[in-house]
């Protein structure tokens, strides 16, 4: 375990060096960049100067690096307003949207998942894998554009697009986040709903699954009882490393539904070359993705003690 | 192939995209990025799909729109294949020696950065997107997908017996990956090509979507889902009919893959 620690450090290391490097060593002036082309060469040098572009870029890696570990993302290159504030307020509404759509992603998945392991082969089982299927095959923000137009402004049911912070009214908060819970959830459990349906094959074929409903035990019930908690470890491990394709998914749905979260906050400030900001914001979703897959790693060998012997055996 | 009818739509469906992007190559019924006043028309038979907010003919840039979508895709599959292959194959030839390890934890860090991701990164050093930087990005951020797929396919070719006998007849382990690996990890490959391709066409699409893709003079599917925006609410076919081309290209590739994989390994058949 202590290993698996060492490599995610390592990892997180390399990973910062990376980020660093494409932001300033690519061809093209940071400075330029952030100015526009149009800019006069006496303000590129000016910013260059600001932002202490003309030092080495080893000392600068450094002090970037040694800024992110204590916390501090560095300020906007344009207002050089501190970005902190800004990412903890954003963050918030990123991780609602992520929770909800990881949620709506179970509650769909789980039961078309049994029931297209139940009913395999006939005809409502199909229909279930061509969903799954479809889903995988939409892009997002085509469910998300079909969603707001039809059931948001056409239907008028729930709010098309934009944000009510929790704090001003917890209804208004709550649904606002549905559409883009629902788009998120939707094309996720369309990856899920084939993880769940073999679980659920697996679990059927099992001796105890057979002997429930032998001694009288009813499918469902004999599902839920038994099935359930039987599958569920394969299930967890999946949505653990879902969670961060559901934080990239984020980046498109905050920009089709106008939510103010991290997502469509990148995107913005990459329209805006206020690279400084941009650089702290991939950093924070990189290590995001890495922290979440160090933690599915070690929940592996928690849940499941037999992996803990031969711990270069599975890294496969 | 009568019982794989996965294989069949999907070369159906991805036929039915390199036509549309071959027919485009020398005929479209109107010029693509030619601005008109006929603005938002609905479909009719001079506009089979209508036209769009510029007065640009949609029928006529869905059809452009297939060519980028497979240039990408080949483009991306391309560097994802050539690069992360011979790494995988590598790492399985040197499964001992600390080569092995340290390529497929150079993979894992790749790994933590997803396609979209990689090409906002990209997007942002360069002050634009690009179809160069999207379809590089792509590229790269599907290397260890196929790095793995070999690495685990190379290893299961390794351990049978005539690579033993191959060894012991003198021949070096380059020579191994080279005649005897390669060779045989080559249909594991296919499939997983089939399926980046897909994932390909979809973070292209949403790298157009959010305005980091293909410059404006480019008709790609997802730039014409971005463009449409501002018309939504009363124009939804903008949005439409190239979202219902990118999910045709995407499933084609898919189902193409699924039932590549039912082809080369048919003991799968269950593991949907």
């Amino acid at each position: 375990m202590a290993r698996r620690v060492g490599w995610f450090a390592l990892s997180m290391l390399v990973a910062s060096i990376v980020v660093f490097a494409l932001l300033n060593l690519l061809p093209g002036d940071v400075a330029g960049v952030i100015l526009g082309p149009n800019a006069s060469q006496q303000s590129i040098d000016a910013l260059r100067e600001q932002l202490g572009l003309n030092q080495n870029i080893v000392p600068r890696y450094v002090e970037w690096l040694g800024a992110m570990l204590t916390g501090d993302l560095g300020s906007s290159a344009l207002t050089g307003a501190p970005v902190n504030p800004v990412v903890a307020d954003k963050f918030g509404v990123t991780l609602s949207l992520v929770l909800f759509g990881m949620l709506a992603a179970v509650l769909i998945a789980l039961p078309l998942g049994i029931l297209a392991a139940l009913r395999r082969g006939r005809a409502d089982g199909v229909l279930i894998s061509g969903f799954s299927q479809l889903g995988m095959a939409i892009p997002a923000f085509v469910v998300g554009i079909a969603l707001s137009v039809v059931v948001g402004a056409k239907l008028h049911w729930l709010p098309a697009n934009g944000y009510v912070p929790i704090s001003r009214s917890f209804g208004q908060w709550l649904s606002h986040l549905i559409l883009p819970a629902l788009t998120l959830g939707l094309v996720q459990s369309a990856v899920l709903v084939r993880y769940v349906r073999s679980a659920f094959i697996d679990v059927i074929s099992q001796d105890y699954y057979r002997t429930a409903r032998a001694i009288g035990w009813r499918r469902w019930p004999a599902i839920v009882r038994h099935g359930l908690r039987n599958a569920s470890l394969q299930i967890v491990t999946v949505l653990g490393l879902q969670l961060s394709t559901l934080f990239v998914g984020a980046i498109v749905v905050e920009s089709v539904f106008v939510l103010p979260g991290l997502g469509s906050y990148l995107v913005q400030m990459v329209g805006n070359r206020d690279l400084p900001v941009v650089q702290s914001i991939v950093m924070i979703l990189v290590a995001l993705v890495l922290v979440i897959n160090l933690l599915v790693d070690l929940s592996y060998t928690l849940i499941d003690p037999r992996l803990r012997a031969g711990e270069d055996e599975v890294d496969d | 192939m009568r019982r794989n009818p996965a294989l069949l739509i999907g070369a159906a469906m991805v036929a039915l995209v390199v036509v549309f992007a071959l027919i485009s190559a020398v005929w479209t019924p109107y010029n693509p990025t030619e601005v008109t006043p006929g603005r938002l028309l609905p479909p009719s038979t001079a506009h089979l799909m209508g036209t769009d907010g510029f007065g640009q003919d949609i029928a006529s840039r869905v059809l452009v729109g297939a060519r980028s979508c497979l240039l990408v895709g080949v483009v991306a599959v391309g560097i994802g294949a050539l690069l992360g292959v011979p790494l995988g194959v590598t790492a399985a030839v040197n499964q001992h020696s600390w080569l092995g390890t340290v390529i497929m934890r150079a993979t894992d860090i790749v790994y933590a950065f997803p396609a979209l991701l990689l090409a906002i990164i990209l997007a942002a050093a360069r002050g634009s997107g690009s179809t160069v930087t999207a379809m590089t990005a792509i590229g790269i951020a599907s290397i260890p997908a196929f790095a793995r797929v070999s690495r685990g396919a190379a290893l299961q070719v390794l351990s049978q017996d005539y690579i033993i006998a191959a060894r012991s007849a003198g021949t070096t382990p380059g020579g191994i990956a080279w005649r005897h690996v390669l060779p045989n990890i080559t249909p594991v490959v296919l499939v997983q090509a089939s399926v980046s391709f897909g994932l390909a066409i979809l973070a292209e699409a949403a790298l157009s979507y959010l305005g980091l893709g293909t410059p404006p003079t480019t008709p790609t599917w997802g730039r014409m889902i971005y463009e449409s925006q501002p018309y939504l609410y009363t124009n939804l076919n903008l949005a439409l009919w190239p979202g219902l081309f990118i999910a045709i290209a995407v499933l084609g590739f898919n189902l193409l893959g699924d039932g590549l994989r039912e082809l080369v390994d048919p003991t799968l058949q269950d593991v949907r």
